[in-house]
């Protein structure tokens, strides 16, 4: 499985709407294509964790109550263009990216850090594969691995995607988040076999 | 008694200055929340010094008369205007749609600044702030302190109120442009002497008809008439503006919003026309737009053949724009207006003969923001087949190095078009999948809001330039 070169990435941003590979606003193409990935831009929409809530976050405790404390454990906050949002050391927190996506069948992605950032202590944690057929706003998860706190504006390039081919026939285009355009909170609660894996008494 | 009402009257205004710091926090999608949450904290800290000048004079009637006033301008007039401030939250207002509405805004009427914000009532609604606080403050400072708190004279603030529970129905937010249109009556009163002349009119019209009526009644007559005209004058220009401003979508916000107030045949309380008699008038604007073909009242220069995925477009809006027609074309309107008695007769009648000249000075006032049917046919369908794709109606992508900005209203049309088309015959296969398929529409229309700005900012500086030469590479 080989990485789109630059060209190969151009070719499939130029395709007939129906096949083509959107990212949309792509402001400044020739900084943000390079050979091998897309950079993309911040959102202003963030969602933050509320620790003081919670003396721990516990996916096996059934899917309505789970879901409610999600929504508790997390907060949104929005952000203006030019403004300042600081990320600080150890800070989880989930962004999204300024563009819009639509991958046609016959390619997948991978989001990653752009190393810039990374040598900063940003890093973009973890989720970085990208289904064919995803359409919507790519929620990133934030994570400050440095020792000092990091000044984000929305707009900025922080992520980069990767693209590569799909081959063989196409699926059923997963539906748990449709067309988002704003960070979305985890849907962990929708995992069918979440509660046999979770705690029980044993026998002894 | 003095001391008690003093030191209340004190902790009041710090309340209140406390409150409208607190708000002041707040995330904002624009300035204007922010300044005026400061004016109001400011116009407390001044209020409270004079709370403390007047404490420290002997206990007069004229001391107790002032004490009370300051009071009751605390609690009916600042305090409630808090509510103004967080309802502009960030959280509480299409956030992306609040800095182009504020750009039209200050495009109509220049000099003025708007704040968008959320009411609980079900209806959309103007009301200008800061002017009215700032005379009722003129009498209640010292000419230095005012002059502190208003070095040039206070500036007119517009509050835009939306329903609260269609934060994201973005579309029914065209209703906006009719409410900038509101102040709009006043300047064309005042645009040509002409203008008023209906107005002097309707007194020897209301006393031709009203020939056994005494002198009492004659006048209340002529009052109500004044007021009938007035709103009605009133209503006719912002719908027609807000007509100019968006195109059809006018039409469609309106109409989706306006049925829920009162009926089709209705002068409201608050003297709003009969809506037939609005949606009238904007269909025939439309007509005169070149929107709508009056003849077979179907869009006109609109090809769906250049798209072939929007095929069936057409037919829906021309379904729902002959069944508009056929609704106007009633006028059962007339005859509640006359049922109504004779200051209603005589001023829609004196309306009526006005169309025209509310018309032209619509018409001059958006000339610089005016939607056309060219850009209407040029843009709407590229960014309807966008929408069909799932895809947000942000930019023309012909391809990557041929990317086009488009007007707000091209957006605004487009998820309206699709709205009549695509979505909603979706609810006769599947109530909650047409509920889905709504709030996805809501997200892809703000989300190209949202990107159509700061695209359009972006390029201004220096992206344009950047997709240039890139291009000549």
């Amino acid at each position: 499985m080989g990485l789109l070169s630059k060209s190969e990435i151009e070719e499939w941003l130029n395709k007939d709407l129906n096949e083509r590979l959107v990212i949309t606003p792509i402001l400044d193409p020739r900084e943000q294509i390079s050979e091998g990935a897309v950079d993309l831009r911040l959102s202003t929409t963030f969602i933050l964790t509320q620790k003081t809530e919670f003396a721990r976050m516990d996916p096996t405790q059934g899917k309505e109550q789970l879901k409610a404390e999600i929504q508790k454990y997390q907060f949104r906050v929005s952000k203006r263009f030019h403004e300042e949002f600081v990320l600080h050391p150890h800070q989880l927190v989930l962004g999204a990216t300024l563009e819009y996506l639509s991958f046609p069948d016959g390619l997948g992605g991978y989001v990653l850090s752009r190393s810039s950032w990374g040598r900063l202590g940003l890093v973009i944690a973890t989720a970085a594969f990208v289904n064919p057929g995803f359409k919507g706003c790519l929620t990133l998860e934030l994570l400050n691995h440095g020792e000092v706190p990091l000044v984000l504006c929305p707009g900025m390039r922080i992520a980069q995607l990767a693209l590569h081919r799909v081959t063989g026939k196409p699926g059923a285009h997963p539906t748990r988040y449709r067309c988002p355009t704003e960070p979305q909170f985890s849907l962990i609660y929708n995992d069918k076999d979440l509660e046999h894996w979770g705690r029980r008494e044993l026998a002894t | 008694m003095t001391d008690h009402a003093t030191a209340s009257t004190f902790l009041k205004a710090e309340q209140i200055r406390a409150q409208a710091e607190h708000l002041y926090l707040l995330p904002f999608p624009s300035s204007c929340p922010r300044k005026f949450a400061s004016l109001l904290s400011q116009a407390c800290e001044k209020l409270k010094s004079v709370v403390i000048g007047l404490s420290k004079r002997p206990g007069t009637a004229d001391v107790d008369r002032q004490i009370s006033f300051i009071s009751l301008f605390l609690v009916d007039r600042l305090a409630p205007t808090l509510r103004f401030i967080e309802g502009a939250s960030s959280e509480n207002t299409p956030a992306s749609l609040v800095g182009p509405l504020e750009k039209i805004g200050k495009m109509l009427l220049p000099g003025a600044e708007f704040l968008v914000r959320r009411q609980w009532r079900y209806n959309y609604r103007v009301q200008e702030l800061r002017q009215g606080l700032g005379e009722e403050l003129k009498g209640l400072l010292s000419r230095h302190d005012f002059k502190d708190l208003f070095p040039d004279e206070p500036q007119k603030l517009y509050s835009i109120s939306f329903p609260s529970f269609e934060r994201d129905s973005a579309l029914l937010h065209v209703n906006f442009a009719h409410e900038i249109g509101h102040p709009m009556e006043e300047r064309y009163l005042a645009a040509d002497p002409r203008n008023q002349e209906p107005l002097a009119e309707l007194r020897t019209e209301i006393e031709k008809e009203d020939t056994g009526a005494d002198v009492v009644k004659r006048a209340k007559d002529i009052g109500a008439a004044t007021s009938y005209w007035r709103a009605a004058v009133e209503e006719l220009i912002s719908d027609t503006i807000s007509t100019w401003v968006f195109g059809p979508s006018a039409l469609f916000a309106l109409s989706e919003v306006v049925t829920l107030s009162h009926s089709a045949d209705e002068i409201s309380k608050d003297l709003h026309p009969p809506w037939r008699f609005r949606l009238r008038n904007m269909l025939s604007v439309l007509e005169e737009q070149g929107f709508v073909d009056p003849a077979s009242h179907e869009l006109q220069g609109w090809r769906d053949n250049a798209h072939s995925s929007l095929s069936g477009v057409k037919s829906s809006v021309d379904n729902w724009l002959k069944h508009m027609s056929r609704v106007v074309e009633q006028n059962t309107d007339w005859d509640a207006i006359r049922r109504e008695g004779i200051a209603a007769k005589c001023a829609y009648e004196s309306v009526s003969r006005v169309t025209g000249s509310v018309r032209t000075f619509a018409a001059q006032t958006v000339a610089d923001t005016a939607y056309t049917r060219d850009l209407f046919s040029e843009e709407v369908p590229w960014l309807l087949e966008r929408l069909f794709c799932d895809l947000p109606p942000n930019q023309i992508e012909r391809s990557l190095w041929d990317v086009r900005q488009v007007k707000l209203a091209s957006i605004l049309s487009s998820g309206w078009l699709y709205k009549l088309a695509k979505l909603h015959p979706e609810f006769d296969a599947d109530a909650e999948r047409y509920v889905e398929r709504a709030f996805v529409l809501n997200r892809l229309i703000l989300k190209a809001l949202e990107l159509s700005v700061v695209a359009g900012e972006f390029m201004e500086r220096d992206g344009e330039s950047a997709r240039g030469a890139a291009k000549q590479e």
